[in-house]
Formats: structure tokens, sequence, C-alpha cells
């Protein structure tokens, strides 16, 4: 499409006519052959059409912040703030109860990455084996906490993979060449489960 | 016979009709006598009998069968709701203005008339075939009012100063001044840019209606529909607030652009148009379909010209990312 670029008198900023008439009287305009008016910008006070890279540059930037909204959605749809704020309370108080008790935490933390590395989605048999090295029958409230920091250790697990596969597409936007290698914005979705019983 | 179909002038008053006994032929003339003209036959009535001399004869007349009913006994009657009642000699219902209850004098007879002796009033009212009437109602002619306007009362629509009127500005080559309540229709096929071709000026509003006809297609570009103020783009000069609902997400943004943005994607979007040159805002809502994520994808939006001083007298240009068609409405408020 042809646009006349120009800069305008008054208010000192690029402007596009779409339409010849439209450039106010005494006004100098570039006749420009573009895509699109957006290709157009300023360039140390001169007007100039972007070029094939910045234009890329641009469609990255915007299908990186597309696929950061994704993700934020995403995370946010299993596990909201809410509920990540609660998680760090509890984690807090449960660990504190537990050292009370006389439990190891730092070998207890340990352990529970293993389960989660080990079992992550089945969240039952990482419980219940932490449950036969940890639980205790005579103080409930240790299972109790127990079960609390898999949950949070299996939550938070949720959210490093989400990332895993944020950083995977981000990836791949940053390497491409052309705007044909870009991945197609509706391929920019995540589609990590959400495990059960957590 | 149907007086109306006479020539009668428009909205003829009842106090123009008149009847007359004529004692040489027997029967009842009907006639309509303005202030001006002389009078002029309208219907007739042949009576069956001679009527008894030196009495009143007395007639309900059907303005819309164009039926005489004679008696020398006086009619009963009421009159409610625009309504007339007849209860005697006959039973019927009437509409106040279609019909004449007339008494006439023994010692009218072949004279002239008295116009005290009308019993009920009606507008004589039929042109073309239709009734005149101050109630709107199916075929019926409603006339102006004391100032010129056709006021078809609260319930329906009053108009003094709105248009009803479409203008096509499809391939428009000039720019056209909406008058307020008129509206233009634009069709465009495989556009990217749409000149709207309408004049404006500060003080207005529009309502605005674009309808993109495409059929689905998930490989359009992730790019907003423009509406360009003066066919012109201004370079981050318009500020967008945004809250929208997708297949993944209720979102919100805040956004700067060039142009006001009103749509993404395909859109079929209902906007208003303010144009205050110290104000000029462009809010509304707008459905997305042209991706898997986005369809549908509901979106409301507002987005104003951070500007106090551009005069907008184009009302603009609409830019669309990809080959686009549809058509669009636009109507003047203010």
């Amino acid at each position: 499409m042809k646009v006349w670029a120009y800069i305008h008198p008054q208010l000192n900023i690029l402007c596009c006519a779409l339409l010849p008439e439209a450039v106010p009287e005494g006004v100098q305009a570039i006749e420009l052959e573009v895509s699109s008016p957006d290709d157009v910008i300023l360039d140390n006070g001169q007007i100039r059409v972007k070029t094939e890279a910045e234009k890329l540059a641009e469609v990255k930037a915007d299908l990186i912040k597309l696929l950061q909204n994704r993700a934020t959605a995403y995370i946010n749809t299993y596990y909201p703030d809410s509920k990540q704020k609660s998680d760090i309370s509890d984690k807090e108080v449960g660990e504190t109860y537990l050292a009370y008790k006389q439990i190891n935490t730092t070998q207890l933390r340990a352990d529970i990455a293993a389960q989660v590395l080990a079992y992550y989605p089945d969240f039952t048999t990482a419980l219940n084996n932490i449950l036969a090295v940890y639980g205790s029958t005579q103080d409930p409230y240790i299972n109790h906490w127990l079960t609390q920091l898999m949950k949070v250790a299996f939550r938070q697990y949720f959210v490093h993979r989400v990332k895993q596969q944020y950083h995977q597409m981000k990836q791949k936007i940053e390497n491409a060449t052309s705007k044909k290698d870009l991945p197609a914005p509706d391929s920019l979705t995540f589609t990590e489960p959400w495990p059960e019983g957590v | 016979m149907d007086l109306l179909q006479k020539d009668i002038p428009i909205l003829a008053k009842i106090y123009e009709a008149k009847c007359f006994y004529d004692s040489r032929n027997n029967r009842i003339l009907l006639y309509y006598k303005n202030h001006v003209t002389a009078r002029t036959l309208v219907d007739s009535y042949n009576l069956p009998t001679t009527p008894p001399p030196n009495s009143s004869l007395y007639v309900i007349y059907d303005l819309q069968t164009g039926i005489f009913n004679v008696s020398t006994d006086p009619p009963t009657y009421r009159v409610s709701n625009s309504k007339v009642y007849v209860t005697s000699p006959i039973n019927a219902e009437y509409d106040m203005d279609k019909v004449i209850i007339y008494r006439i004098s023994s010692y009218e007879m072949d004279t002239a008339i008295d116009l005290n002796y009308i019993l009920t009033q009606l507008n004589a009212d039929k042109v073309d075939g239709f009734h005149a009437s101050l109630t709107p109602a199916p075929n019926v002619i409603v006339p102006l009012n004391a100032n010129g306007i056709l006021d078809l009362s609260a319930t329906y629509v009053k108009s003094d100063v709105y248009t009803f009127r479409r203008v096509d500005l499809t391939n428009a080559t000039s720019d056209y001044e909406l008058q307020v309540g008129e509206e233009a229709y634009i069709s465009f096929s495989n556009a990217t840019s749409v000149p709207l071709r309408i004049a404006t000026q500060s003080g207005t509003y529009y309502e605005c209606h674009l309808i993109c006809s495409n059929a689905y297609d998930e490989s359009a570009n992730f790019d907003p529909i423009f509406l360009n103020p003066n066919n012109t783009q201004y370079t981050n000069a318009f500020v967008y607030a945004t809250i929208y609902r997708n297949s993944i997400d209720l979102g919100h943004h805040y956004s700067t652009y060039s142009a006001f943005r009103c749509g993404w994607l395909f859109s079929n979007c209902t906007f208003f148009i303010t144009n205050f040159t110290q104000y000029k805002n462009v809010k509304g809502v707008y459905d997305v379909y042209g991706s898997s994520i986005d369809t549908p994808t509901i979106v409301v939006f507002s987005t104003d010209w951070k500007d106090s001083t551009t005069v907008w007298t184009s009302l603009g240009t609409i830019t669309f990312p990809q080959p686009t068609s549809g058509y669009i409405l636009v109507r003047r408020l203010a």
C-alpha cells in the first residue's frame, strides 16, 4: 500500500497519511510503498521504512510477549497467585513443626525432591514413600504436614515444567532467522497436565 | 359507497358534512361543504317510505361502508375512548372518526342547515384510499403537528431533527457529512484499507458497526484493526485499554498505538466514536475469530487519542491486518 509520511508541523511526530489528500496543506510528505503504515519509522530525524531485520525483531518481541502472557495465564488457571503465597507460608510452618518433632528437615527436603523427580505426576506413590519413612502413628499432625509439604513440592514442580516449556518455545522464537521460521501464534500453548490429588 | 372515495378535501371536518332531506325524491342527501366552495354531493339514500311531516330525521352514516341508517327516533349512543357505541335504533360500534350521526330538523328539509345540529365530530379524512388520524395505525395517515413535525407520540417515534436515511458510501471519492440519524453503508471486499469518506467535526458522536465476513482462517495475522482518524496514522498518539476473554485467558492490557484500535484479526465490532477536539475516543466491544485460541474472544475496549488540539475532520480509514471482506455501518447520533 502507498502511504505519505511527514512530520506533523504542530505535534512534531511522524504521521502517515493513507490518502494523498490527508496530508495537511503546505506540508512536505514522502510517498512510500509499504505493507503496513507501521513499517514507517522516524530514525534520527529521517523518515524511512523499517528493515526486514527490524520487522522480524518486532514480530519476535510480540510473540515472546504473547508467550509470557499465555504462560502466566496457564499457571494461574491451576495454581493461582494466592495459593502460591499460601503454600510458601504452609511450607515454613510445616517444616518448623517437623523440626520441633526432631525430624531432619534438610534430609526431608532432599527425600521429597527425589520422590517428585522419580514419580511426578504420580502424587499418591510419592507421598506413601515419604510417609513410610517419616510418618507417625502417634502424631497425626506429622502426617498432615508431610502431606502438605509433598503437595507444595508437586505444585511447584508443575510450575517448573511449564517454565521449561516456555523457555523451549521462547528459544525457538529467538532462533528464527525469518518470519516463516517463527512458530504460529496458535501453536504457543501449554500442555503440561496438573498432577492429580494435589 | 364510501364517502371518502369521493372528491373530499383532506381532513374535512364533520361540521363540513351536511345531511338534507330531498322531499321530491324522498331521499337523504349527504353533502360536503367547506367555507369557500359550494356543496358537493357525497352520497345519497332512497328512503323506503315517506317520513311523517314536520318531524326530525336521524341519520347514522358509516363512513367506511357507506351504509345509511335513517329513523325518526333519536338514536341512543355514548362516546368512550374514541369509540361511538350506538344502541338504538341499531346496535353498532364505530371509531369516532368513522361515523356521522346527524339530525335533520323538520324545518331543515330542503333548506339551509344549522351547524349546531351536528351530533358527533369526525374527520372526513380519506386520501388516495387511506384514512388520516392523529392515532397511528396501519394504513393511516398521521398529519404533521403544528410545528411541522411528524410526531408519532412518545410510544412510537418522534422526529424533529433526526434523519431517517441510509446512504451508500461504497466507492465514494469525497467525504460526505452525515446528518444526525443518517446512516452510512460501506461494503468492501479483500481490502486492507477502507476509507469511510465521512466528514466529521467537533461535537459529533457516532455508532459504528464493522462486520467482517471472511471464512474462519487459523493463519490470520495477529494484528489489530485500526480506525485511522483523518485518514492518518499518528505515531504512538493513542492509548488502548481492554479486558478480554479467550479460550485460555481472562486478561487485560493497556497499550500504545498509532491509531484507534477497534478490532483484532477478523472481528465483528460495535463501537462509539466521540469527537470533541479536546477529547477524542473510540470505545466498544468486538469479537475475534481467525485463531483457534482466540475463536471466539470477546473484547471490551476504550481507546483515547492523546491529543486535545488536532481537529478531527474526516472520520478516517479502517485498516485491516489482512485482506478482509464485509461491510461497515456508521450512524451519526449527535
